[in-house]
């Protein structure tokens, strides 16, 4: 297992290369007139007329051929430099690094009640198949799901800010970014919630969480149902298992067997998914940030691909492949842990 | 036989079916319920009743209201079943047929074949999917067929995965040994015996995904990707909802008619889709019969 | 199940409860929530509206605008407005024309340049100095003088980078050199900027300095023969904003020299030291731009030389979705928000809400005709021939078929309900408060007839019979230009069924792809809208020309029989305007093109856009000025408390 996802890691920097290829790829598969638009994003921009047109084509050298590009992208990613975004307004490395830590936030206070729900509602499905609590949570989740992100998203605004005034949307409200932007509050993570809590600040802590409550229960929501329904699928499976068979006619206690046995087994399958949903996640939840107005990666990403700003794409994709793999990794490694039968080696 | 026995002895998954058959005939008569007029170009372009961006609601002339930009909501929904059934099918068929090849060809010739199409597996799930659609529409356009390219870009390589594993699980199993030792070839058994058994969890994996399907493309109209302006498309409708799922302060469900509509016929299909699918793997599945 | 119950329950709230009447949120801060951002706070390098934002509010200028009059301007950096009866504008035997700017004396800017003990020079803020420290200020360092206006000038111009810098050129050029890249490439006779000697560079510098002349108290610009536009380019929030050359030179900006220039032309966004930096005189100093969380925050220069703002605070942030703007407009937690169109009437019954509306533009929007098309490879006009499944490459160069096409469309159904009613038809280049407009001129209106009769008469009849395809490009999210399209497409095929335009909506970069830096354009029409960056209708960048001449931005993109037709039929009178300073004579002429523009149906002219400014109602004082577009002058706006 171990030496797998060694191996996986090391194959890393070929996707790595092979992925950064392929976007290139798609990119020069435009012409250069459509890539000039990710520096002159609307009309406005090209009131200098044909000529300027021309020079700005020039200026940026997206007349140059594939390999002279690619070989300019290339060589300063070696040197650790991503290249410069036109839509963040800096360096694609620096976006990346300071929208990082708002989307992890969000994403794992969204992921860790997504998941604990998804195997609490999985496994009473399961057990309760086809009988009315099965039916309630199936329909209950395919609605979250059916729905896109946007319409819970609106709702929730409307009955938790509008009505209620409780969870406004933005990260901060502005008294608090007054004094987050203020030199007194030290920003360690740029993660809201942590750095109230380094710099003791706990009515700005309050505020952040006001904050994320909304678009936390939006992507609980929204996420809990293909966990969900893995989890049900593979408590069923289990519980048909021999052993489970064998430990119900050994006369141990229903519940006992379900909940200590079963739903142990039954959780494999849904650390997989789990991993992938996370890693999904954190490549950009795009329409709850937009709707809740919080900065992330998701926007960003959304954004640079319909300006076609094509350095951030290029940067967007491989951090992206990374967090995958890394993703990827760590299931591999705690697969063992949950699982009896697969023994560390 | 077996299938209706199942199904009477399941009134949920009979639900299911009943809903994706209704669906069906609505795509077929889709001329009959929501003809189009005369000048239209294309049935799939949805009349509207003038300029106006604010929806109006139900009324005689619009049987469901109209949504904003007086698009025709019952006519959107009508013909939306056809865009439905041709996004969800299309982009379900081209992505197992692709995965089943490749991952086929991955088991089959094992090595360094299978290192390097499971590696272009890898890259093409880092493939930040967004983009790869905002790239697809600037250069095709929008549409259903640039849609279909992106979903299934995105969409085949589960479908590789599984049935790479499920062919080298099956390759295992004592019947397929058997088969060996009695000399037919490898690709004769993989071909007869072990796709055809592989395709079991595949084809519970595609029904379910013909439903959600639908929900991606939505999205992708939400991020100003989808369909054409006025093309009968639910995930477009919903999308014209976005404005006005939240009305007036006093009467916050004013514009309820723009989301419901659409918003429901959304729900079922991916509800039909997924209680098929259960029934599906419960019939294909001889170890989960009761 | 505990979600689904909150749900219902807030639901039921929301229903019943009445929005809350909030105090006032953020005293002294005003929140202004928007849609955009600005691309740099070098006003040399902006060339789009949001970004003048910064600028205007930022930096001076020697001039403004009076309040919202387009044509009228009242003393900023300079004490006067030039003008021939005060004899600052000066006219020469030779043609030439002279401008003289007598410059303020006393205007620091927001930070100046203190001299320690040890010699060194060190920035400090302006408003946190004592009286002490005041007397150490290093002098020019962070106060305006003639030099630094004459820099500012001369930076913008070298710098090369944006259109707005380059009308600057022009004007100083009086229209011979669109950039100072096409001046050097002439004057070295080399084939492009990069190939130039330094020589070359340092004759142009020198010939330019000629020209932005430093006299005592005054700049003056010598222009070789007339711009009447200039007063009005001095004024624009862009490339002539006032810097201070010791701070610029300070940051590792160029330092003025004649020599260096050519390392500071075109600079790269981020690599431009005055990207996120600033040191202007303006009202408000820019505090923070966290360009991760897309917000800005500007701060009130207490010192400001007409006086402090009344907001102490200003925060402008980029929220893309419009129902999250609008609940926080209706909760108080912005005070501005950008909105459609559609929501306006609603706001404006609203309790706690405000909105200015009917706000006149100079921006008209129009659906362009192309030809000849470019028929290689080209989906859009299908076939390529008269044959029912396309259309051929000269098809809108038939007048008949220009005609036709306008007669097809419902102007009136899209003023009344995609525009609400709010604004007017477009009578053709000039709009409602430029020169040349005149109320009466003849439009077109949706007539079938007409139109029919047009068509039968277009490609010898043959056109009726066989009819045509082909498809129209729209800039996707864009609903309204979308529904014009729509509303031309349902004419012409109401007009014959066999008349089908296809419309597709494209990512802004391929209808860019499809229009510009080609040799012939391959969209047939494209709905799109320009409007003119001064009040006068002539010279590059006035309305007339912008869409009439050959070298104009429609004639851009439109193709070269649209440009022939220009130059044989338009140019004559636009260069006849231009060259005449009495408006009496000019007016007639430019009124006669608008009818010209009718006559030979060079475009089918929409609608003129309007504006409206959604605030919270405690908010007073927005001037709207229409040819800034509308930008947020800060300075007078204030926020009362409730």
């Amino acid at each position: 297992m171990l030496t797998y996802a060694l191996r996986r890691l090391m194959m890393l920097p070929i996707v790595l290369f092979a992925l950064s290829l392929m976007i290139f790829a798609l990119q020069m598969s435009l012409s250069p007139t459509q890539r000039l638009a990710a520096y002159a994003p609307s009309p406005d921009y090209l009131k200098g007329g044909q000529e300027s047109i021309r020079r700005m084509i020039e200026q940026y050298g997206l007349n140059d051929p594939f390999y002279i590009q690619y070989g300019r992208w290339i060589g300063g990613v070696l040197t650790g430099n991503l290249g410069w975004s036109e839509t963040a307004r800096q360096p694609v490395s620096t976006a990346l690094m300071s929208l990082f830590p708002a989307t992890l936030e969000l994403v794992v206070l969204a992921f860790i009640p997504c998941l604990l729900l998804a195997v609490f509602l999985g496994s009473r499905a399961g057990i309760h198949l086809n009988r009315w609590p099965d039916h309630v949570i199936r329909i209950f989740t395919i609605l979250g799901w059916s729905f896109p992100v946007y319409v819970f998203g609106l709702l929730m605004l409307l009955v938790f800010y509008s009505a209620l005034d409780w969870f406004p949307p933005g990260r901060l409200s502005q008294w608090a970014q007054t004094t987050v932007s203020s030199g007194d509050f030290v920003r360690y993570t740029g993660a809201n919630t942590v750095d109230a809590i380094l710099n003791g600040n706990w009515a700005i802590f309050l505020d952040s969480l006001r904050h994320l409550a909304a678009p936390v229960i939006t992507l609980t929501y929204v996420n809990v149902a293909s966990m969900t329904r893995v989890m049900r699928t593979s408590m069923l499976e289990t519980l048909r298992q021999d052993y489970v068979r064998t430990a119900r006619a050994k006369g141990l206690p229903r519940r006992v067997v379900e909940l200590k046995h079963a739903r142990r087994n039954a959780l494999l399958p849904v650390a997989t998914i789990a991993g992938m949903e996370l890693a999904v996640m954190m490549g950009g939840v795009v329409i709850t940030e937009t709707i809740f107005d919080y900065a992330g990666l998701g926007q960003f990403a959304a954004k640079t691909a319909a300006n076609l700003d094509f350095p951030a794409v290029l940067g967007f994709g491989l951090y992206f492949a990374v967090v995958l793999v890394l993703m990827n990794l760590i299931v591999d490694l705690i697969y063992p842990l949950l699982d009896p039968r697969v023994k560390t080696q | 036989m077996k299938a209706l026995r199942y199904l009477a002895r399941n009134p949920v998954s009979l639900l299911g079916v009943v809903i994706l058959l209704a669906f069906v005939l609505v795509a077929i008569f889709a001329p009959m319920l929501a003809p189009p007029q005369s000048f239209q170009l294309s049935p799939y372009d949805t009349p509207r009743a003038g300029f106006l961006a604010t929806p109006m609601p139900p009324s005689p002339d619009a049987l469901f209201g109209t949504t904003q930009g007086q698009y025709d909501i019952f006519y959107g929904v009508v013909w939306g079943t056809r865009t439905a059934f041709k996004i969800g099918l299309g982009v379900v068929a081209i992505s197992v047929l692709i995965g089943t090849v490749i991952g086929a060809v991955a088991a089959y010739y094992g090595g360094l074949v299978e290192e390097v199409l499971m590696r272009i597996v890898d890259v093409f799930m880092a493939v930040p999917f967004l983009i790869a659609a905002m790239v697809l529409t600037a250069l095709l356009g929008k549409g259903i067929w640039p849609i279909t390219i992106a979903l299934t870009t995105f969409g085949w390589m589960s479908y590789a995965r599984i049935v790479r594993s499920e062919i080298l699980r099956i390759r295992e199993m004592d019947y397929i040994h058997a088969a060996r030792a009695y000399g037919a070839s490898d690709l004769r058994l993989i071909v007869l015996h072990i796709l055809p058994n592989a395709m079991f969890p595949v084809l519970v994996l595609a029904t379910m995904a013909t439903g959600s399907m639908v929900l991606s493309a939505s999205a992708l109209s939400f991020l100003g990707v989808g369909t054409e302006e006025g093309y009968a498309d639910w995930g477009q409708f919903i999308a014209y909802s976005r404005n006005w799922i939240v009305g007036q302060p006093g009467n916050p469900f004013q514009f309820w008619y723009t989301l419901a509509f659409p918003g429901a016929a959304v729900f079922l299909f991916v509800l039909s889709w997924n209680l098929v699918g259960d029934a599906l793997r419960d019939m294909l599945d001889p170890r989960h019969s009761h | 199940m505990k979600l689904t119950l909150a749900l219902a329950v807030g639901m039921g709230l929301a229903v019943t409860a009445a929005p809350a009447i909030a105090e006032t949120k953020n005293p002294g801060t005003f929140v202004f929530m928007w849609t955009d951002d600005i691309q740099s706070f070098d006003p040399a390098y902006i060339a789009n509206t949001p970004s003048s934002y910064g600028a205007l509010n930022i930096y001076s200028r020697l001039l403004n605008f009076n309040g919202s009059k387009i044509s009228e301007f009242v003393p900023s950096l300079s004490t006067e407005v030039p003008s021939l009866e005060n004899g600052l504008i000066k006219q020469g035997d030779d043609g030439s024309v002279s401008y003289t700017f007598p410059i303020r004396k006393g205007v620091f800017a927001h930070k100046v340049g203190v001299k320690g003990a040890d010699g060194k020079i060190t920035w400090e803020y302006y408003d946190k100095l004592t009286d002490a420290q005041k007397a150490t200020i290093e002098p020019g360092y962070g106060q305006i003088t003639p030099d630094d206006v004459r820099y500012s000038l001369l930076r913008a111009i070298l710098q090369g980078q944006s259109w707005m810098s380059n009308a600057i050129t022009e004007v100083i050029t009086a229209g011979k050199y669109t950039d100072i890249a096409k001046w050097v490439e002439t004057e070295g006779k080399v084939k492009t900027f990069a190939e130039a000697s330094p020589e070359t560079l340092r004759k142009v510098y020198d010939q330019l300095s000629e020209q932005i002349v430093v006299d005592g108290d005054n700049v003056t610009l010598k222009l070789p023969k007339s711009f009447p536009a200039t007063l009005g380019v001095i004024a624009l929030p862009f490339g002539t904003s006032i810097l201070d050359k010791e701070w610029v030179a300070s940051v590792g900006g160029w330092d003025g020299s004649g020599d260096n220039w050519k390392a500071h032309y075109r600079p790269e966004l981020g690599a431009n030291p005055l990207f996120a930096e600033e040191n202007g005189t303006g009202p408000f100093m820019l505090e923070e731009w966290d360009r991760t969380d897309r917000r800005i925050t500007l701060k009130r220069f207490d010192n400001y030389f007409q006086g402090p703002a009344k907001l102490e605070r200003v925060v402008m942030r980029t929220v893309p979705e419009w129902t999250t703007r609008r609940l926080q407009l209706l909760s108080g937690d912005a005070d501005f928000v950008a909105a459609p169109v559609e929501f306006i009437d609603e706001l404006s019954k609203t309790e706690g809400v405000k909105v200015i509306d009917g706000l006149q533009k100079v921006f008209s929007r129009g659906i362009f005709f192309a030809w000849p098309l470019d028929d290689n490879d080209n989906p859009a006009i299908g076939s390529g021939k008269l044959d029912g499944a396309g259309i051929p490459p000269d098809f809108f160069g038939d007048i008949d078929v220009r005609k036709g096409f306008n007669y097809a469309q419902n102007y009136d159904a899209l003023i009344n309900q995609v525009l609400l009613g709010k604004t007017v038809q477009s009578r053709g280049p000039t709009v409602r408060g430029i020169m040349g407009y005149r109320a009466e001129s003849p439009v077109y209106s949706y007539d079938p007839a007409k139109a029919e009769e047009h068509f039968k008469k277009a490609f010898g009849g043959k056109l009726w019979d066989v009819g045509f395809t082909f498809t129209a490009y729209v800039t996707e999210g864009n609903p309204q230009l979308t529904a014009a399209l729509s509303a031309l497409q349902m004419g012409l095929s109401r007009i014959n069924p066999k008349f089908k335009m296809q419309i597709q909506a494209l990512p802004w970069a391929s209808v860019s792809d499809k229009l510009n830096n080609r040799e012939k354009p391959a969209a047939p029409l494209t709905v799109m809208g320009w409007g003119p960056d001064y009040s006068d209708p002539g010279g590059p960048l006035g309305a007339a020309s912008y869409y009439l001449s050959p070298t104009g931005l429609v004639g851009g993109m439109a193709g070269k029989g649209y440009r022939d037709l220009m130059a044989e039929k338009f140019k004559p009178l636009l260069d006849e305007a231009w060259a005449s300073n009495d408006p009496a004579v000019r007016e007639p002429i430019y009124a006669k093109l608008q009818d010209m523009s009718y006559e030979y149906a060079t475009t089918q002219f929409l609608w003129e856009d309007f504006g409206y400014v959604v605030t919270r109602s405690n908010i007073d004082g927005y001037v709207d000025n229409m040819i800034l577009y509308g930008a947020w002058d800060f300075y007078p706006v204030t926020k009362a408390n409730n």
